[in-house]
């Protein structure tokens, strides 16, 4: 294959990943040393009235709720409160959390939003794969992106070992970091 | 005469050896993403067991809890250390692959030790969770790779784009690949961060 050809894939797939790279680099630091970057404060607070039905399942209720005033966002079960007159629950997801309160009189409901900011949505991105109940088509489409992110940058490390080996390979480079693999390797073995 | 100081030569050593530092971790990354993307091809299962144990009091004491550790072979670091509803106490030890809860009863001082066991599948996977320091020593090296292979991902990035604008600066592809990229992460950041 033509060095030139090599070049320039390796640095059409580079660009392509790059700004999961940067996700992936700022998120590995941020886990590495357990940094918290959302906060538990409520910045809206507001009002809705939903229809109750009494049928439901606790489960089916949150998830009911949440569709009636069209949030996206899992109901996670743990954190379900009820008593005689309200129903309490949380809508999470990427970059925001809802703490929801329901009166169960007369199906009017409290809304608390926590955002998660900039920081902990770009994070976040390690771990999102679009799939989030009630997302959109836009943003599910995050799966692809994050496949393909994955799969070229695999293929950009190949055409890069490819060119450093082919063109620029030089016996100190190939002692010291195949000496880092393989000390990277046995520490693997051993955690 | 000094040499003069070449900075695409420059960037372009730091953009390789930055990658060739972390190969190892980059491969395992990239392996185990694709096993939990495709989990259904690549099941995780676990073998669990309990035993309770009778132990005399000094047993549980800092200065032998080693020993009672390499006696019941539970292995790996402390990561979770509390006092449950009850008052017992809890201790975890993860080690990639593994997973051990010892809970000490309030009660009568005795022991529990629950542990789990991943299948292959599930140990390579542990390989891409396992993060943070403290441990034995193995763990604050891989601790020490994770924190370079942040700062390596990013430096690679950064000189990967700066290494592209001196060779295809004008090369409309590349352009394209940028800008609809940097366009469509950041609407996704937009929509997550105010929708």
């Amino acid at each position: 294959m033509k060095k030139s050809l090599v070049i320039k894939l390796h640095i059409y797939a580079g660009i392509f990943t790059s700004f999961y790279l940067l996700v992936f680099g700022f998120s590995t630091i941020i886990l590495n040393h357990d940094i918290l970057l959302r906060n538990d404060i409520v910045t809206k607070q507001w009002d809705a009235e939903i229809i109750i039905d009494t049928t439901l399942t606790d489960r089916q209720f949150a998830e009911n709720i949440r569709d009636q005033i069209g949030f996206m966002g899992w109901v996670p079960p743990w954190k379900y409160q009820r008593n005689a007159s309200s129903f309490k629950f949380e809508i999470v997801r990427i970059g925001k959390n809802y703490e929801l309160s329901v009166n169960l009189q007369n199906g009017s409901v409290e809304i608390f939003e926590i955002p998660g900011g900039f920081l902990d949505v770009f994070n976040g991105l390690h771990f999102f794969n679009g799939n989030i109940p009630n997302a959109p088509f836009f943003v599910r489409t995050w799966q692809v992106y994050q496949w393909l992110s994955l799969f070229i940058m695999g293929l950009s490390l190949i055409l890069g070992i490819w060119l450093w080996l082919k063109y620029s390979y030089r016996p100190w480079q190939g002692f010291v970091f195949g000496s880092l693999f393989i000390v990277t390797i046995i520490i693997m073995i051993l955690i | 005469m000094k040499p003069k100081f070449n900075f695409y030569y420059f960037i372009k050593k730091i953009h390789l050896f930055a990658s060739l530092a972390i190969l190892a971790l980059l491969i395992m990354y990239l392996t185990t993403s694709f096993m939990m993307i495709y989990h259904d091809y690549f099941k995780v299962t676990k073998k669990e067991d309990s035993v309770a144990v009778a132990v005399m009091s000094e047993q549980l004491s800092e200065a032998n809890w080693p020993s009672f550790l390499d006696q019941h072979k539970i292995h790996g670091r402390l990561v979770n250390e509390y006092l449950d509803r009850k008052g017992n106490l809890i201790r975890r030890y993860e080690k990639v692959g593994h997973a051990t809860e010892v809970i000490i009863f309030k009660e009568n001082g005795s022991v529990q030790i629950n542990r789990k066991e991943f299948n292959l599948a599930g140990k390579i996977i542990g390989l891409h969770r396992i993060r943070g320091y403290g441990g034995k020593i193995q763990y604050n090296i891989y601790a020490v790779l994770l924190d370079i292979t942040g700062i390596s991902l990013i430096l690679f990035a950064i000189t990967g784009v700066i290494l592209w604008l001196k060779l295809l600066k004008h090369n409309k592809i590349a352009w394209m690949i940028l800008i609809l990229g940097f366009l469509y992460v950041s609407s996704i950041i937009g929509y997550l961060i105010f929708i």
